[in-house]
């Protein structure tokens, strides 16, 4: 399989791509009001993601009760049929799904401010629909944008992106044949900061080289950043026109 | 049934980035899956013509800030018949084709290959792949190769359309790039040539514009336009489908047909089902018309006897049998037969129409049937009478590449001097000869030349091929040995500028600090501190005379407690050789140095090998140490690693060494440390034994050159000193101490080399010649049992017996491989020869690659510097052992061949009765072994008697018996008999090769 | 969300008057809008995502396998995912019954590819909200995918008994996959009424439910009854399941126009 020109001579990879641009991306939000407060759709390439946010409310048992901040909860559904071939198991209750979700509340907790919903509860429910690599960057962008439309305060975005790196080439926004060829990191940016509120390393990088992989995968971020940015501010223009023609 | 083929919308994102989806059909085990990419079209892919303006705009830097380089000339060549100055666009049967003519300095200049070609090109070839991209990366002045990515350029990407093929769709892709090419370079009167094979593909193009804005050619008329057009004919690929003369080639044709391969669902439908198998095909060295398939479902090699079973199949393919129906099994041919003297007087032009009935054909034989024939098979190689035999339904992948040969003059019409058909025979006689298409039949004669395969049509009884050039005459040494380079698929043409680059600047005047603490020389080095000062130790190396790349020095000092020091020493070559760099990547691909009688092919440079890193006597350089401390038992009580500076005081030879050792009067600290060494190396070597290491041989011998004239002059069996064993003793401690220690470190890719205990079926024909005939045996428990039989089959009468068991024995091991230990579990890490539970190379990076990556490995084991990703990398290691293994392997033949060659001069002159053993027994004929000159050879049945017919051979017995020619009396020659054999060296007038004549005395 | 006694007595009088009033303003016959898109999940066979109009939503994916069909008898198998409920839970069971029964009654022989081989349909369904029992929505949603499925194209021959070959297929070409496939209709039985396709507040008053398979022009089997509230179910007059086997056959062909 490695025998596929992952980064040409020429400087373009498989896609198409160079080593710094990004898939396309294109979101939108509100898209399930009735089924939740907050809604988006994602596509990040060929990664397909609904995001369903309900909540602040009532929390359903006692343990999810905190007097002095909101409680956060994740679930994420990656259908069976989210890749080329059909999986066997519905993934819930896998290992590496736990794991996604465990990060994703860790991520999130920091942005949020979870300490004004005392003693409710943030419902997070993501439906991975069709995933072509990086699915972790997307998750987040996902979840950020879901969590603006549903009114809950955040302290900024935060935007994800993988990055894979090849020989000693950092390639932006793996898709899932290069993330299949190599090793790669997912980065979770706070807003225009360099700060990350996700470091995820899933296999060996040399460390005289995450430095390149990281500056690259900030600078991406930002531009994810930028994108939703835009898609929210349109939303709100059109819904604000929509609310003063009424 | 209505089908569907969705276009795939196109969408933009930005300026000049439009994404839209790739959609296809993956079919792979019977499986079908929709796969859909994203596909991203751009507007910022350059033509890197020097003469476009426009493109200069557009482009932007890759991931290290490099502007793409535009290498296209904007005066390339012009060519007559109105088209004037053109760049070259390659269909992808002209590069799968014609490789060579590519590559060929004197033709094709500027031409771009478009990516969907490059792709096509890498899914139906990898080497050619290979060799088209380093061709575009090293052709930046003189060829100027460019690939235009097509694909990805939103100006030349087209859609599929409905109905339409993937050949189709690409051949269209192809003529949209061409056109596009020509109006972007209409103002700057530049053509465009596109040269293609495919007839239909060159009348599409036609069709299309009426306005020529572009020319279509055939490999054929494009070379013809050509101003040294005569010279490179000859050297266009010869294939039934090219239209290389228009009389079409039909003479060549004839009823001969061969069986159609297979269709690709039908193979993949029996593999699965078991009834069709897949291996590699071994042609037998003695029959080239039987070959044999190691299958693991069977025990035993499939057999594949004759000519139209073994369909076309070349030694060492990759192919697919079946098995023939029970009425067609037999026993293994006793028989040897050679193809250069199988219908010798075929002639070339007309294929002989000969009747092979092909029962197998005409009984079909259903898959549940064929299951059943499986079991039977299998039982069948039990009972070990008949051979299950099958046949070749497919060649998956075949082995074809330069061969080395030469014509066969019976098949040159002396009278024509135009082109003809000739057959060339190859050196290597596993394989069948080939025929060519030649204007230069007669100047080619007694010539050995290099030709390529190109095609085996099933109407074809041999293969066509091309010439590609002449080394020379024959037996000339210059021919002979790039011959067998060439056949050993050595490299060895000189190192390329940029390897060369590579190496320090200071050349041979580089030095090692005089102060490891100096201030400047750390700045320059920052691992300098890390490195140990060994310089007070009084180093030394023995090597045979004459050595000048020393891999390795050797101390010893005796320790306050009464232990032993003991250091061994090894050139750092990676100090100098950076992973990733020209000169490791050559290194790499080199895999080893091949030693030939008269010649040494390095795998570095000489400044590297034969100064810099060679561990010369009386200079400081850098060395990778391994220092134990040994008791008087020798046993390792500590070990350190560590990189060092030493000098070494002195360079022996082995048998300076020993003079010195002996020599009881020299009483010396230096002298007094050779001599602990070897005590220390005989205990090791004791210790060795009792663990069962084997003491196997090989006919080895030695070719004396006359100094001055060079020729060879005598063959001498090489004679072994202790100092031999000592450094090998120690050697083999840092070999294992080593491996150890990096696979401690890197338990998924430490790079590690293993020998597997042979399968007792290695031994099966070897132990029952013993046993009929000397009622010895030779047990395969372990190693030392091994060892300890091999130690029993004594001879009283005959010292040499033991050795010539042992040559035998060694023959049925297996071959000891370099492997990364995350390629097999621990247990299966043992070396069986040596028998240790690990080892590795490590003391030879000068001329061996493994020991390169051994030395970063150990490096990065000891904290003195990161593994490069590359030695971590599993993938990437199975890719470097699986070279290595290939170069050592082909190093080692070479090496073999070269000393054949010289055995073969020395005989010329001498011509002598020496004693020989009698190795194998043939129902026409007797394999003889001559230890002396360490050469073998077929003595065939007529050369034995003149009735052929009264002979009687025993497989039982391992007995031929014949009438003897010379007295007339009934002769029974066995296996292991020793005789008197008559040796002269003959050229053989076909092959013209110049081998050991054997005949019985 | 409840309703209060009051309301509940509202709705069932007027639901169950004769000259009933459905609180939409709907006939008896009528089903609320839905919105359809199809082709959405490119690397599926086939999709389809479903809405609506009180923003249920479906997603229903239609993926192949190639099998050999000696071993694997059931050719078309459906998963059902209903968002905040356990894969063991009794409305997903019962639902994934259902359809894994009805689905039956499609004709597979269409899916066979050659002597030995045959493909599986993998139907798998996402129900990301649902505020009225799914099994309407869910079976127009798989008919909609099932509709648009293509599957690839198969290039080797068709008998391989004798001479096994493995499958081969087009790389590019896909064939559309002709099948009818039924689809299943809610009614609610209020006093001696049948409504379609019941809300949420008519079905919390409705005093059974009826679950009515369709496929090709008639009622096929299984006919079930639903229990759509705690209160007020009780039972109902043997006629009635006539009277909703007859408006479904009435009405069904204009729904499935509706929906090609």
């Amino acid at each position: 399989m490695s025998r596929l020109e992952i980064y040409s001579p020429e400087g373009l990879r498989l896609d198409g791509r160079r080593w710094n641009e990004l898939r396309r991306f294109e979101s939108s939000i509100n898209t399930h009001p009735h089924a939740s407060d907050g809604s988006s759709y994602l596509e990040q390439g060929n990664n397909k993601i609904i995001t369903l946010v309900k909540g602040p409310k009532e929390p359903n048992t006692r343990s999810q009760l905190d007097p002095n901040k909101a409680t956060l909860r994740v679930t994420t559904n990656i259908t069976q049929f989210s890749k080329f071939e059909r999986s066997k198991s519905s993934h819930k209750n896998e290992r590496r799904v736990l794991e996604i979700q465990t990060s994703l509340v860790r991520t999130f907790e920091k942005a949020i401010m979870l300490h004004i919903y005392p003693r409710t509860m943030i419902d997070i429910e993501v439906h991975v629909l069709q995933q072509d690599g990086g699915i972790m960057g997307s998750l987040i962008n996902g979840i950020t944008l879901a969590l603006v439309d549903a009114g809950i305060a955040m302290w900024e975005y935060i935007s994800g992106v993988t990055v894979g790196l090849y020989d000693t080439t950092p390639l932006l926004d793996v898709n899932s044949l290069e993330e299949n060829a190599m090793s790669s990191v997912t980065l979770g940016v706070v807003g225009k900061s360099e700060k990350l509120s996700l470091l995820l390393v899933e296999d060996k990088i040399p460390l005289d080289r995450l430095e390149s992989v990281l500056a690259i995968g900030i600078a991406g971020a930002h531009r994810i950043r930028d994108l939703m940015d835009q898609e929210l501010r349109k939303h709100a223009k059109k819904r604000v026109k929509h609310a003063s023609s009424n | 049934m209505s089908t569907s083929t969705v276009v795939p919308p196109r969408k933009r994102l930005s300026e000049g980035l439009t994404v839209t989806q790739k959609v296809f059909i993956r079919s792979r085990n019977g499986g079908a899956t929709k796969i859909v990419r994203e596909h991203y079209l751009r507007n910022d892919i350059p033509c890197l013509s020097k003469a476009c303006d426009s493109c200069q705009e557009i482009v932007v830097p890759d991931a290290s800030n490099q502007l793409p380089k535009f290498v296209l000339s904007e005066l390339p060549q012009p060519l007559p018949n109105g088209i004037g100055k053109h760049y070259v666009v390659l269909d992808t049967n002209i590069i799968l084709l014609a490789i060579d003519l590519l590559e060929n300095p004197d033709c094709f200049f500027d031409v771009i290959v478009p990516q969907i070609v490059l792709d096509e090109v890498r899914n139906r070839s990898y080497p050619v792949y290979t060799r088209l991209r380093t061709l575009c990366r090293d052709s930046d002045d003189k060829k100027r190769f460019i690939v235009f990515h097509n694909e990805f350029n939103e100006n030349t990407f087209i859609t599929r359309r409905e109905n339409e093929t993937i050949n189709d769709r690409n051949d269209r892709a192809i003529r949209k790039t061409c056109e596009w090419y020509a109006s972007h370079l209409t103002k700057h009167g530049i053509k465009i040539v596109l040269v293609s094979n495919d007839r239909l593909n060159r009348e599409a193009a036609q069709r299309k514009q009426e306005n020529q804005a572009y020319v279509t050619k055939s490999l054929f008329e494009y070379v013809s336009l050509l101003p040294n057009a005569e010279d490179i004919k000859d050297l266009i690929p010869n294939t039934d489908s090219t239209e290389l003369s228009d009389n079409k080639d039909e003479e060549g044709l004839s009823e001969f047909v061969f069986p159609e391969y297979y269709s690709t669902a039908r193979i993949m439908g029996g593999i699965k089902n078991g009834v069709l198998y897949q291996g590699t095909i071994q042609i037998s060295e003695y029959n080239f018309l039987e070959g044999s398939i190691s299958l693991p479902r069977f025990s035993k090699p499939v057999l594949v006897v004759g000519q139209k079973n073994l369909n076309r199949a070349f030694n060492g393919d990759q192919v697919v049998v079946e098995l023939l129906p029970e009425s067609e099994w037999k026993a293994p041919s006793s028989i040897a037969m050679d193809s250069e003297h199988f219908d010798v007087n075929d002639n070339p032009d007309v294929d002989e129409s000969e009747e092979l009935t092909d029962k197998t054909n005409s009984i079909i034989i259903s898959d549940k049937q064929r299951r059943l024939l499986a079991r039977d098979a299998i039982h069948a190689q039990k009972s070990k009478k008949v051979q299950p035999t099958a046949r070749v339904v497919a060649v998956t992948r075949r082995s074809w590449r330069q061969y080395v040969g030469q014509i066969a003059p019976s098949s040159v019409d002396l009278k024509n001097g135009g082109t003809q058909n000739v057959f060339v025979i190859l050196m290597n006689k596993c394989l069948p000869k080939i025929r060519i298409r030649t204007r230069r039949a007669v100047e080619l004669l007694d010539k050995r030349i290099v030709i390529s395969v190109d095609s085996w049509p099933t109407t074809h009884k041999y293969p066509l091929g091309h010439f590609v050039r002449d080394l020379g005459g024959i037996e000339t040494v210059e021919a002979e040995t790039e011959a067998l380079l060439l056949e050993h698929d050595v490299e060895y043409r000189p190192f390329s500028k940029k390897v060369l680059e590579c190496l320090p600047k200071e050349g041979h005047d580089w030095k090692a600090p005089a102060d490891l603490r100096d201030l400047e020389a750390n700045s320059k080095d920052p691992l300098l501190k890390n490195r140990k000062d060994l310089r007070d130790r009084l180093i030394c190396s023995i090597d045979p005379p004459g050595c000048v790349d020393i891999d390795d020095a050797l101390h010893a000092k005796k320790l306050p407690n009464g232990n032993w020091e003991v250091g061994v020493h090894i050139a750092d070559v990676t100090h100098f050789v950076k992973p990733g760099s020209a000169v490791d990547a050559e290194a790499a691909s080199r895999g080893t140095s091949v030693y030939l009688v008269d010649k040494r092919i390095d795998m570095l440079p000489m400044l590297l090998g034969t100064d810099l890193c060679s561990l010369k006597p009386y200079v400081d350089r850098y060395a990778f140490s391994v220092i134990w401390e040994l008791d008087d038992n020798a046993d390792i009580v500590n070990v350190d690693f560590t990189k060092s500076v030493i000098r070494s005081r002195e360079a022996f030879s082995y048998e300076q060494a020993q003079i010195r050792i002996d020599n009881l009067e020299q009483k010396d600290e230096l002298t007094l440390g050779m001599r602990a060494l070897l005590n220390f190396s005989i205990k090791l070597k004791n210790k060795r034994l009792a663990a069962g290491a084997l003491n196997l041989a090989s006919p080895e011998v030695k070719v004396h050159m006359d100094s001055e004239t060079s020729d060879p002059g005598e063959v001498e069996i090489k004679k072994l000193l202790a100092t031999n064993s000592l450094v090998e003793e120690f050697m083999l401690l840092a070999n294992i101490s080593v491996a150890r220690k990096i696979y401690d470190a890197f338990p998924q890719t430490a790079m590690l080399r293993r020998h597997a205990a042979p399968p007792a079926t290695n031994f099966e024909i070897l132990n029952e010649m013993l046993q009929r005939r000397k009622g010895m045996s030779i047990s395969l428990e372990s190693s030392k049992a091994l060892a300890d039989s091999l130690d029993r089959c004594e001879d009283p009468k005959d010292p040499y017996f033991n050795t010539l068991v042992r040559i035998m024995s060694t023959r049925c091991m297996m071959a000891a491989q370099y492997f990364y230990s995350g390629a097999y579990s621990y247990p299966d890490f043992k070396h069986y020869g040596l028998a240790v539970d690990i080892y590795t190379h490590f003391t030879s990076p000068i001329r061996r690659y493994c020991d390169v990556v051994a030395h970063r490995q150990l490096a990065g084991a000891i904290g003195y510097e990161p593994l490069s990703l590359v030695h971590r990398d599993k993938h990437k290691m199975d890719m470097i052992c699986r070279n290595i293994n290939k170069r050592h392997r082909n190093a080692q033949f070479a090496g073999r061949a070269s000393i054949e060659y010289y055995v073969g001069q020395v005989m010329r002159n001498n011509e002598s009765t020496e004693s020989g053993y009698v190795i194998k027994v043939f129902n026409n004929g007797i394999v003889v072994l001559v230890p002396k000159f360490g050469v073998e050879g077929l003595i065939r049945l007529e050369n034995l008697t003149n009735d052929v017919n009264g002979a009687e051979y025993d497989e039982v017995e391992f007995k031929l018996s014949f009438k003897d020619k010379n007295s007339g009396k009934i002769r029974d020659v066995y296996v292991f008999d020793n005789v008197e054999v008559q040796v002269k060296s003959v050229l053989d007038p076909i092959t013209s090769k110049r081998k050991a004549e054997l005949l019985l005395k | 969300m409840s309703l209060s006694v009051a309301e509940r007595s509202y709705l069932f009088d007027s639901l169950s008057s004769p000259q009933a009033l459905r609180p939409d303003g709907r006939l008896a016959h009528q089903l609320r809008p839905i919105e359809v898109y199809i082709d959405f999940l490119p690397s599926s066979n086939g999709s389809a995502r479903i809405i609506a109009s009180d923003g249920s939503e479906c997603i229903i994916s239609v993926k192949s396998k190639v099998v050999d069909h000696a071993v694997e008898k059931d050719l078309i198998q459906v998963d059902i995912d209903i968002a905040g409920e356990r894969d063991d839970s009794l409305l997903v069971e019962s639902i994934s019954s259902l359809f894994n029964k009805i689905i039956d009654t499609i004709d597979s022989s269409k899916l066979q590819l050659t002597q030995k081989y045959s493909f599986k349909i993998f139907i798998d369904v996402l129900v990301l909200s649902s505020y009225s029992y799914p099994v309407s929505l869910i079976s127009f949603g798989i008919y909609s995918a099932l509709k648009s499925t293509y599957l690839p194209k198969l290039i080797s021959s068709f008998d391989d008994l004798e001479v096994e070959e493995l499958p081969t297929f087009h790389d590019y070409d896909l064939v559309k996959l002709d099948v009818s496939p039924p689809l299943v209709f809610v009614l609610a039985i209020i006093g001696d009424n049948i409504f379609f396709d019941p809300a949420f507040n008519e079905s919390m008053v409705a005093n059974n439910g009826l679950i009515i398979s369709w496929s090709q022009g008639k009622v096929i089997a299984p006919v079930r009854t639903i229990a759509l509230n705690d209160t007020y179910v009780k039972g109902f007059k043997p006629r009635l399941v006539e009277d909703a086997i007859e408006l479904v056959n009435k009405y069904a062909q204009d729904i499935v126009k509706t929906l090609d």
